[in-house]
């Protein structure tokens, strides 16, 4: 077991060289003179040429590229061409709230989808599994940004029943204090009992979660599903019900262990999913994210910043699949 | 002359039973042809959208700010934007540009991925080590994210999101083929081939790669409706086609500043958008089930 | 008054894309209570969807049961509900072993919690009784460090032990009617009658009647006391398994009986020449184990071995799974490098040619796979599948390839039509014929036969091995003949090689071995397979224990720890090959003298 996680981290490891190194490259090959933009529109020769000198894009190639690696296993990501601010801090101040957006969709994407798909297999061909499919097949198909669109159109501007967008409305921002421990507002509430912001925050929430949570609902309902099915189909299930187990168990005990290993794989890919659609989720519902950020850092083409969060978002996703793998570990079949 | 033809018959024959049952299978998946139907109508849709559109030329950036952000009527089904554009023209020729990025996207994809997959799985060792190795690494980018970055740095345009999309896409494809070559080694033709002295890119390309090309096309079908969202999220973002295409993305994107008091401007792209992917995925799934050696046993 | 277990006009209908076809009609089957009823039918023959049916567990659709009855202590099994078979009979009245007990278990749990599920299901005990139940259970099928067992996983236990998990799963609840369907299809010839003798004595203790269902005539016969012949899903003769064997009607019941007596009239004709073809020394063939951090444990499949084989003549190899016999093929074939040895072929060293003549070579070995199915790629014509060889090997333009593919067809006895059709459009003996035609494509000097008959139906099997035989005669060919099937060695060779654990024990004339056998291993292999001449189960020989792994093999002489003859030398030192009488050789201390 021990030996199967160095394998898988140190597997990690060469994971995070080839993610920095390609982003390295596209960093690199890019048209415009980072150096240009660095010192602004009006400069001259001179001070691009000190700029050039300050960035490091002077020297050859390789030790650029040597010391883009080291900074990165420092968790030094550079600094922002538009604010000329270091883009470790910048992301600290708005990954708390894409973090909590993502957690409440992956909540519900685990208690929603994963049942779904469970009772859809189980009723196979019925009029719960096809309204399940259905639904679930609706779900990821559907524009993430768009929805986020009809839904403000519909709870907004017709029924006036919700916010358009921030994470609290600009009375209570001004009225309250905001509480800030861990920077995810919901929480931070909680912990500081504060609930009229709480309770205002969540009128704000309900959209924007609603709208990012749809996608992994259907994914994980749709693969939990097909995986089940094809469990049932398998000799051991067949010879279960010869031994005169009753249906119930052999369904719940085991045939669904059976899918675990799967449903951590989706239960992944929803994850990596999920923190990209909330990007454009953010947009619409101006949220003070990552997306926010890279929304701005996209349209004043502040390429630093664009690279940090990909690699911050990657590091994220390589942990989480790793997560996986180890849960899926813990299958007897994997030999170790 | 005649033995010939008849050949030629001998060889199609089987071919055509095996159509015919695929759908045979699909007729009794009632929703799998529905959208199969569908999809026929979009693409007939895409093929003649010049000339079946009412205001053909209102897919460039022609302005006719009298008639601007007009709701829905017999004139205007979709109503028009800002610029007076009949939205109904737009969205359907919006068809042709989503369906041949996909395609061009999914099939850039197959290009680079299936070859790798077959020589990967075929010749093992350290060339599938190595293969294998770059492709999780460019599975780790979360999807969408490395064609954000790509195409926010090389330029914003309809092209580099082509670009970009296949080569976050074509991993998935080496990966289902390296699987596909793996379990094709053990049937003993590989290695009947081997034993024969067929060399091995001949067995790669004429014994591995068509044996490969059903669960691709199941793939393919399946990931379209990805891709087809995917560029528009990046049109969304302002990262794939750019003013005046008629791109449904991009459309949401401007008719953000409008949508409060113009809803049907918003609403009609995203219809179009998951129409066009519901169908595809639908699509994918019963070929999914199809092309399954289970259903195919019955 | 009906026996105890009875079927009447049973009729049964699979729906196919097209049509709906009858699977199964038979008209009555009837067994008392404490006997043994043998079905013996070919795969397709509908066994798998008798015994599903009579448990209840046929899915329909696409199955539809059309009509009759299945009796089962005087209860109409077909009339009772889902719920009650679950309750009443599954697994607590009539038990079920499956075909393949790999499948059979559930992987993600332990051997002890599936034990304790199925008895806590029917009897109502609670953990701690259950555990013992199992325990119980366990013993009785002859299972060592039971606590141990009950702790494992199922890919931790090898397919004997398995089986008779399963075996003891399936008596668990104290079933009387058990159905065995295929119970010893993937486990070795001495494993096999171990197997079969521990169910025919957990039958006498629990009383308990059986229906069998296998595809080997010997085997049900051995085992059962009445048998039926199962073709296309009709009972074409049944009755007492003297009279049937003895005295049979039916044109199948005879093809079948034929099939497993053929080979012991056939004289073989001595070769012309002592001339070498292929000489294999000192060949050692050793595989790393992957995954695991000291990379220095290997496989050794194949250790040491030496053979000659001189032209014309065909050498059959023999051994059960794992005793090297494909990876010497293989290797042979030079479709893996060898750890160390040489392989001569016309003289020369194959793993030392350059890349015009490893061709050459390749041009003059080649090689007819078992699974006909999985040998033809599915995509390609028929007239490409064989053509392949020439046109690696030859330059031939399309009109002489074709003449060339068309007089391959007629001599594997096909019509030239075949030559634009594909694979799919042919039943598993004309696959094998298409495969062999392509191995005969470029006039090769060896054809090397891997279990050429064992994946297809009987009938076709006898055409097969006349079919090999013909060509031999006219082709002179050079054959080495892999099979497990004793019978079809017996058919074929001239010289018979047998293999345990990577090495080589004996090798002689195919009419000596197998009149004679020295070796104490051939003799319990040849023992252990029953034939229609053996008199009941407990006439086998099983060997004890299992096979040794090659990862670490026996010191001295492999088999001393499954050999009832060895002594203290045997495990101490490796015996070498010693030669017998002038074509017949054994490695084993017992021939000394």
């Amino acid at each position: 077991m021990l030996s199967y996680i160095i394998r898988r981290l140190s597997l990690g490891i060469i994971v995070l060289l080839g993610v920095i190194t390609i982003t390295f490259t596209i960093a690199r090959i890019i048209p415009s003179d980072p150096a240009v933009k660095w010192a602004g529109p009006r400069a001259t020769q001179e001070q691009i040429q000190k700029a050039r000198e300050q960035l490091g894009l002077d020297k050859p190639l390789i030790v650029q590229f040597w010391k883009y690696l080291t900074n990165c296993m420092k968790g030094d990501l550079g600094y922002s061409l538009r604010t000329h601010q270091p883009i470790k801090e910048e992301l600290k101040t708005f990954i708390p709230a894409t973090l909590e957006l993502v957690i409440i969709a992956f909540i519900f994407a685990t208690i929603v989808g994963i049942p779904l798909g469970i009772y859809s297999a189980k009723m196979k061909d019925q009029l719960l599994d096809h309204l399940s499919r259905l639904f679930s097949i609706g779900a990821v198909s559907l524009p993430t940004f768009w929805v986020g669109l009809f839904l403000q159109l519909i709870f907004y501007n017709q029924l006036e029943l919700l916010p358009l967008g921030g994470q609290v409305s600009t009375e209570i921002k001004i009225m309250y204090e905001i509480p800030k421990v861990t920077g995810m507002l919901l929480f931070d509430c909680i912990l500081t009992s504060n609930w009229i912001v709480f309770f205002d925050a969540l009128k704000h929430y309900i959209l924007p979660c609603f709208t990012i949570a749809l996608y992994p609902i259907g994914l994980v309902a749709r693969m939990t599903r097909s995986a089940l099915l094809e469990v049932l189909n398998e000799d051991y299930i067949i010879a279960a019900k010869s031994y005169g187990l009753k249906d119930r168990k052999v369904l719940w005990i085991y045939a669904l262990k059976n899918t675990l290993g799967s449903t951590a794989i989706v239960l992944t890919l929803s994850l990596g999913y999920t923190l990209v659609d909330t990007f454009l989720v953010e947009a619409i519902f101006s949220w003070p994210g990552l997306g926010s950020y890279v929304t701005t850092a996209v349209t004043t083409l502040d390429y630093p910043a664009i690279i940090g969060v990909t690699i911050f978002s990657t590091v994220c996703y390589v942990i989480l699949n790793l997560v996986a793998d180890i849960i899926i570990a813990l299958d007897p079949r994997v030999r170790l | 002359m005649d033995t010939r033809i008849n050949n030629l018959l001998e060889i199609i024959r089987p071919r055509i039973k095996e159509i015919r049952f695929s759908f045979y299978l699909l007729k009794k998946n009632k929703l799998t042809l529905a959208a199969f139907y569908i999809i026929v109508t979009l693409i007939v849709l895409a093929v003649l959208a010049p000339y079946v559109i009412p205001y053909p030329s209102h897919i460039s950036d022609e302005a006719n700010v009298a008639n601007k952000l007009l709701p829905p009527s017999r004139e205007f089904l979709f109503g028009t934007d800002e610029l007076g554009r009949d939205i109904f023209s737009r969205v359907i020729y919006g068809i042709r540009i989503s369906l041949t990025t996909a395609i061009l996207a999914v099939g850039l994809a197959i290009i680079i991925g299936v070859p790798l997959g077959a020589i990967a799985g075929t010749i093992g060792g350290w060339a599938d080590e190595v293969i294998m190795r770059i492709t999780d690494i460019f599975l780790s980018f979360p999807p969408l994210l490395l064609a954000i970055a790509i195409v926010s740095i090389v330029g914003s345009s309809l092209n580099n999101a082509i670009m970009a999309i296949a080569l976050s896409w074509w991993p998935w494809y080496t990966r289902l083929v390296r699987g596909q070559a793996v379990s094709l080694k053990e049937r003993k033709f590989i290695q009947a081939a081997e034993a024969i002295g067929t060399s091995k890119w001949k067995i790669i390309f004429s014994h591995v790669v068509p044996n490969t090309i059903s669960p691709v096309i199941v793939q393919a079908s399946m990931d379209m409706g990805g891709v087809i969202l995917t560029i528009a999220s990046l049109s969304f973002l302002g990262l794939g086609a750019q003013a005046p295409t008629p791109e449904w993305g991009l459309m949401i994107n401007t008719s953000r500043n409008y949508f409060l008091n113009a809803w049907w401007y918003s609403i009609f792209p995203g219809l179009a958008i998951f129409i066009t992917v519901l169908v595809f995925n639908l699509l994918g799934d019963g070929f999914r089930e199809i092309m399954d050696p289970k259903t195919r046993k019955r | 008054m009906s026996a105890y277990f009875e079927i009447r006009n049973l009729k049964i209908d699979y729906k196919t894309y097209e049509k709906q076809q009858r699977v199964l009609d038979i008209e009555r089957i009837a067994i008392e209570k404490g006997k043994t009823y043998g079905i013996v039918g070919e795969s397709g023959s509908g066994k798998t969807v008798l015994a599903l049916a009579i448990m209840g567990l046929l899915p329909c659709p696409p199955g539809i049961i059309k009509s009759g009855e299945i009796i089962f202590d005087g209860q109409d099994l077909l009339k009772k509900k889902n719920k009650e078979m679950g309750e009443k009979y599954r697994g607590n009245r009539i038990a079920m072993i499956f075909q393949d007990p790999m499948s059979t278990l559930n992987p993600v749990f332990t051997v002890g919690y599936q034990m304790i599920q199925i008895i806590k299901q029917h009897q109502k005990l609670n953990k701690k009784e259950a555990y013992k139940k199992a325990i119980e259970m366990i013993e009785v099928v002859k299972l060592p460090d039971v606590d141990d067992i009950m702790k494992k996983y199922p890919h931790q236990l090898s397919g004997g032990q398995r089986q008779r998990i399963i075996i003891a799963m399936a008596l668990a609840c104290g079933a009387e009617f058990l159905i065995a369907d295929e119970p010893t299809r993937n486990l070795d010839v001495t494993i096999q009658a171990s197997i079969l003798k521990l169910m025919k004595e957990l039958q006498k203790k629990f009383g308990v009647t059986v229906l069998f269902i296998a595809n080997n005539l010997s085997l049900v016969s051995t085992f059962c006391d009445e048998i039926g012949i199962l073709h296309n899903g009709k009972i074409v003769e049944q009755g007492r398994v003297e009279e049937v064997i003895k005295s049979s009607k039916n044109t199948y019941t005879k093809i079948l009986i034929d099939s497993v007596t053929k080979g012991e009239s056939v004289t073989k004709k001595k070769q012309e020449k002592d001339e070498v073809l292929l000489e294999v020394k000192s060949l050692k063939k050793y595989f790393p184990v992957k995954k695991r951090k000291s990379s220095k444990l290997f496989v050794k499949a194949v250790d040491d071995v030496d053979l000659k084989i001189y032209k014309g003549e065909v050498v059959g190899i023999v051994g059960e799974s794992g005793c090297g016999k494909s990876t010497l093929v293989n290797t042979i074939l030079n479709l893996h490098e060898p750890t160390s040895g040489q392989v001569l072929f016309d003289g020369k060293n194959i793993f030392e040619l350059d890349k015009n003549q490893l061709r050459k070579t390749r041009k003059d070995i080649q090689i007819v796979f078992q699974d006909p199915y999985w040998s033809l790629n599915p995509r390609w014509l028929v007239k490409d599948i064989i053509s392949e060889p020439i046109k690696v090997h030859e330059k031939l333009n399309s009109i002489s390839i074709l003449k060339r593919v068309e007089d391959l067809l007629e001599l594997v006895g096909l019509p030239k039509s075949s030559a634009f059709k594909y694979p799919h459009e042919f039943s598993g003996g004309q696959r094998q014929r298409i495969a062999i035609a392509r191995a005969l494509a470029v006039n090769p000097k060896l054809v090397v036969l891997d279990e050429p008959t064992s994946s297809i139906d009987v009938i076709s099997q006898a055409q097969i091995l006349e079919l090999l035989k013909e060509l031999r005669g006219r082709l002179r060919l050079t054959n080495i003949l892999i099979s497990h099937d004793l019978s079809v060695v017996n058919y074929l060779a001239d010289k018979v090689v047998i293999m345990y654990l990577g090495k080589i024990v004996e090798y002689g004339e195919a009419i000596e071995v197998f009149n004679n056998p020295l070796h104490p291993y051939t003799k319990a292999l040849f023992n252990s397979i029953p034939s229609l001449e053996s008199s009941g189960i407990e006439s086998l020989v099983t060997l004890e224990g299992n096979v040794p792994s090659a990862i670490n093999p026996p010191s001295g002489c492999r088999f001393h720890t499954r050999c009832s003859m060895a002594n203290e030398r045997c495990s101490k030192e490796m015996p070498a090959m010693k030669v017998y009488n002038d074509n017949h050789s054994a490695a084993c201390f017992l021939y000394e003298q």
